[in-house]
């Protein structure tokens, strides 16, 4: 297949492994900032092939892991109502809040359903013109173009039972605000190759020059990651920062012109809530005035009161304080079949990650 | 194609990805 058995090619795997082995002289921090990024470290057996002296960290890049309880609480308390059909991605389902799921309402006998895109959920709202359909919108840049053509789409069609309860985040001020933390010495960042097809290198620049930390915007197969730690490491043993793209073959400078005008005409930024990163300025997205009709904050519910389980780190592990083995909950009480926190139910969290692949 | 929740995203450029295997290979010294 073009584009994946080229970057899986074992003899240059092999040649970059040792070509990383020859330039790393000192410890280093590198934060693979997206789940995919930390799947993929873990499912082709890099980071055992590294030196030792390489520490992977990984970052708040997972969106299912980042909701906080509050907006399940609120997605549960939607689903209640006897006039909403809740629609979701699939990982959401099993996100615990404070006392449900959406999967354990769904058992109850709640409308709830899962979809693969947010268009599914307007054609939703054209079958069931007497429900309102509540589409529970996470995720970052590289899914908020398709919220955006959605909400676009319903307006045009002037559907008055689609709403969306709106959780979506923005990566770059998440970045700054853990740089400002500083709760973690990160040396480098591995950026989301999907996140920057969308938004291009510009809204990074930071990283490096108000940082000093180089970062570079990688691709999902062996080939790109070992490729953007060789870059990494050849930048921090020159006291070098820059924001590089590895994954040329689908970022460009300037992102997606197009996916970003229409992010433009529906979205503004907006302060959000993130799990473990607390409130954040400006990494959110609020709609603009003409689509505030169709913001689900708008349809009365009682949420119950905020409960957060006291043994769970994914706090913790999603700014990188902690690994998933250092939770008491890890493996013992918090299973996949059975997770106590988010991020061992996303297929892209560290918990989950950590749970499959390392003995 | 990319594509993310049912949307492509972006086209991949064949140009950009042999010339980055090309890179790599000089990179590593393999012919």
């Amino acid at each position: 297949v073009k584009f994946v058995d080229e970057f899986r090619n074992r003899d240059i795997a092999g040649g970059l492994i040792r070509r990383i082995f020859e330039i790393s002289t000192r410890p280093v921090n590198l934060m693979e900032v997206c789940g995919t990024h930390t799947v993929s470290f873990f499912r082709h057996g890099i980071r055992g092939m590294l030196p030792e002296n390489i520490r992977l960290l990984s970052g708040p890049g997972c969106p299912v892991c980042v909701t906080p309880n509050r907006d399940i609480d609120h997605a549960v308390a939607l689903s209640r109502r006897k006039d909403v059909i809740v629609a979701t991605f699939g990982d959401m389902m099993r996100v615990p809040g404070s006392t449900s799921s959406l999967q354990k309402e769904k058992a109850e006998g709640r409308a709830v359903q899962v979809v693969y895109s947010p268009l599914q959920a307007l054609r939703l709202a054209r079958e069931n013109p007497e429900k309102k359909v509540v589409f529970l919108a996470i995720g970052f840049e590289t899914t908020s173009p398709a919220v955006a053509m959605t909400l676009l789409q319903a307006h045009r069609e002037g559907a008055r039972n689609l709403y969306f309860l709106n959780s979506q985040k923005r990566v770059p001020p998440a970045l700054r605000a853990l740089l400002q933390s500083e709760k973690v010495g990160v040396d480098g960042f591995i950026l989301p190759g999907h996140v920057c097809t969308i938004l291009g290198r510009e809204p990074f620049q930071f990283i490096s020059g108000e940082f000093g930390r180089p970062a570079v915007i990688a691709g999902f197969e062996p080939l790109d990651l070992l490729q953007a730690v060789w870059m990494l490491v050849s930048r921090i043993e020159s006291n070098e920062a820059f924001v590089e793209i590895q994954y040329t073959r689908a970022v460009r400078n300037e992102g997606n012109p197009v996916a970003l005008d229409k992010m433009e005409e529906v979205f503004r930024p907006d302060g959000a809530l993130w799990r473990g990163l607390g409130w954040i300025p400006g990494s959110g997205c609020r709609f603009m005035e003409p689509f505030d009709a169709m913001d689900a904050g708008r349809i009365e519910v009682d949420i119950e009161p905020l409960r957060e389980h006291p043994g769970c780190l994914c706090g913790e592990i999603l700014q990188a304080v902690r690994t998933p083995p250092e939770c008491p909950l890890f493996r013992s009480v918090c299973r996949p079949e059975q997770p106590v926190g988010p991020c061992m139910v996303s297929i892209e969290g560290a918990c989950s990650t950590y749970y499959k692949y390392q003995c | 194609v990319l594509i993310h929740a049912g949307f492509a995203i972006q086209q991949l450029d064949q140009e950009e990805a042999e010339e980055t295997i090309q890179l790599l290979k000089q990179l590593v010294e393999i012919r």
